[in-house]
């Protein structure tokens, strides 16, 4: 079993707190990191992965500071960063071949497991192709192969479905699911629909702090009697109700309009009523949905 | 994870630059050579070049006899100054090392030391540098790959291997430019003979520091050389490592061989100052270097004692790898995971 204590993490950069006391314990299972662009989540991962030194607070891995053996804790990580390139002129296969010798794993089996996760990745035909001409799913896929070759017990993913079409989405949701059961997976993501489909549980964070933790489960119910459909057949309504709540969806039909808005309290339209809440209202709710690129 | 490296710029554009720039050198060099003793050469009023046409060793014995000359007039100063009894000391050590005074042929050591410690070499190994080690952790940032390895477990070899491409290039690049230079000058001039002579049968300025044999007196400057290149290399490395960009490493590597330089032009800096700078700065080292290697210029003062002007140079020179090395290893601990 393996347990990841945050505690008490601040980063701050300049007069700026990106991520202010931070208390976390993670378990093996997915959790989904959700929240908007400058949030603190890339941030936090940072830390987590050793990427950058918190200002104050520590991060504890089954028991011991990760700055204490450093080396030994990068050597249970597998980290996917946001941007990630590769080297042109590197064919798959050298380039993993060169991360392999990055994570101090042995020539031989380094080879075995590298055409191994060229398989898993489906990419073991194009292995001997240059990373340069591959497209951006495919150079998504080496980085998803090059966390997973030092099997490690920590796996950090930074948007790691950006870009990929939804066959390869889905793909990519089966493997961290069959991955998923003796690891700590942190992802983190604007696409919900990916965490609702693989996250155990779901660290909501906002102005580098967590707003949320909790299964789906738990966060839906919080948000029962929030979500509310309201319908009308007059523009100028629309336009008051969309100035006046978030609206997570707006539907225009013949005559009427159906909208969707999440409130904390029941809105003052005759047409209101109360729905049953989806993972995208919670989004909403705590966030703004232009923040989020897709749903 | 040297391998790596190297594996790295060797498929890249630069290592097809650098091979071309290397080739292009060493090839170069075949076609250039300083005056031999053998021969002389004048111009005249009108600008028209007068070759001597009398026999060569005529010729190279009366090049030795004034060098010889020279040497005694200085063994024979009369002046008190520092800079004066120093030199007297020194030629007197010269004469007494002095067992023969007639010509011998030395054409290979001639020829080989002007290529060895070439102002074109130290350019070409500059830009070299330059393409190399000031980009030897920013392609690192552009290729996005930086984070994979500042996560991984040898994130320390990997980067100290990088620290330690900025000594072996100029290293083994520069070795190599030698083997090559002594194999294309034996092929040209024969192979070497009488390197235990005098050094002063190679010099034009008999002003050689120590009674130096010809080989010692190669052998210093080739050392000197490849201290220069060193420094430079691990300069340029620290430049790629505290920085964002290729041009950012490569302005601020700009910056540090230039600024001493410009430095020499401030009025207000003391005497003693602008002479180490005179001496150091790095456009002086690379495109003046036959004045620094193996000449004497005295002592400076600081604090009250003299120090030898080259080999205080030299000992900035040291403390300048050894400053950069360490500064590198701090940006590894500090810069990279702010």
């Amino acid at each position: 079993m393996n347990k990841l204590e945050i505690k008490k993490l601040t980063k701050t950069f300049g007069k700026k707190n990106a991520n202010s006391n931070i208390t976390l314990t993670l378990g093996n299972g997915v959790y989904g990191l959700l929240g908007p662009n400058g949030a603190g989540k890339t941030t936090l991962m940072k830390q987590i992965v050793t990427l950058t030194k918190p200002t104050s607070g520590e991060i504890i891995y089954n028991g011991q500071s990760i700055y204490e053996k450093e080396d030994e804790y990068r050597n249970i990580i597998g980290y996917l960063p946001q941007e990630f390139g590769a080297y042109k002129n590197f064919t798959a296969k050298q380039f993993l071949k060169y991360v392999a010798a990055l994570k101090g794993i042995d020539k031989n089996k380094a080879s075995q497991k590298i055409d191994e996760l060229l398989n898993l990745v489906g990419l073991y035909e194009v292995r001997n192709k240059a990373v340069g001409k591959f497209s951006g799913g495919m150079k998504r896929r080496v980085g998803i192969a090059q966390v997973l070759l030092n099997d490690p017990k920590i796996v950090v993913l930074d948007e790691p479905t950006a870009g990929l079409d939804p066959q390869e989405r889905s793909r990519f949701r089966n493997l961290i699911a069959d991955i998923s059961k003796e690891k700590i997976i942190i992802l983190s993501t604007h696409i919900i629909s990916d965490i609702e489909a693989v996250a155990r549980e779901t660290i909501m964070i906002k102005n580098g702090s967590v707003i949320i933790k909790g299964n789906h489960k738990d966060i839906l119910t919080g948000m029962k009697g929030k979500v509310y459909k309201i319908t009308t057949d007059k523009e100028n309504e629309v336009i008051d109700i969309q100035r006046d709540y978030k609206v997570v969806n707006l539907q225009r039909g013949a005559d009427i309009t159906e909208l969707r808005v999440v409130s904390d309290k029941m809105p003052l339209y005759a047409s209101a009523q109360s729905i049953e809440p989806r993972f995208e209202d919670v989004y909403m709710f705590y966030f703004d949905l232009e923040n989020t690129k897709e749903v | 994870m040297i391998q790596w490296e190297l594996k790295k710029i060797f498929k890249a554009k630069t290592g097809i630059i650098i091979i071309v720039v290397f080739i292009l050198l060493c090839g170069s060099m075949v076609f250039i050579k300083p005056e031999l003793e053998t021969q002389k050469s004048n111009q005249n009023e009108q600008h028209e070049l007068i070759k001597d046409t009398r026999k060569a060793e005529v010729i190279a014995q009366e090049k030795l006899d004034i060098k010889i000359g020279t040497v005694k007039e200085m063994a024979n100063s009369k002046e008190k100054d520092d800079f004066s009894k120093g030199i007297k000391q020194i030629s007197e050590k010269k004469l007494k090392a002095m067992e023969d005074t007639t010509y011998k042929d030395v054409s290979f050591w001639k020829v080989f030391d002007y290529r060895a410690t070439n102002a074109f070499m130290a350019f070409c190994m500059v830009i070299i540098l330059i393409i190399v080690c000031c980009n030897i952790y920013t392609d690192e940032i552009i290729s996005t790959v930086e984070n994979l390895i500042l996560t991984s477990k040898n994130k320390n070899r990997a980067l100290y291997s990088k620290l330690s491409l900025g000594i072996l290039i100029p290293t083994v690049l520069y070795g190599v430019y030698l083997g090559i230079q002594f194999i294309i000058t034996a092929l040209q001039y024969g192979m070497p003979l009488d390197g235990k002579l005098q050094a002063i049968r190679i010099t034009d300025n008999p002003l050689v520091r120590d009674a130096y044999t010809i080989i010692q007196f190669i052998a210093v400057k080739i050392g000197v050389m490849l201290l220069i290149l060193v420094t430079l290399g691990v300069i340029a490395c620290l430049c790629s490592f505290i920085t964002k960009s290729s041009i950012a490493s490569t302005s601020g590597f700009m910056i540090f061989i230039v600024t001493a330089k410009l430095l020499t032009m401030v009025k207000p800096i003391p005497g003693n100052i602008r002479m180490v700078l005179e001496s150091i700065n790095f456009i002086n080292l690379i495109f003046y270097f036959r004045g620094f290697a193996g000449a004497y210029y005295g002592n400076v003062k600081f604090f009250g004692t003299n120090f030898d002007l080259i080999n205080l140079c030299l000992g900035i020179l040291a403390v300048t790898i050894v400053a950069a090395i360490t500064l590198s290893i701090v940006s590894f601990k500090k810069i990279l995971v702010r």
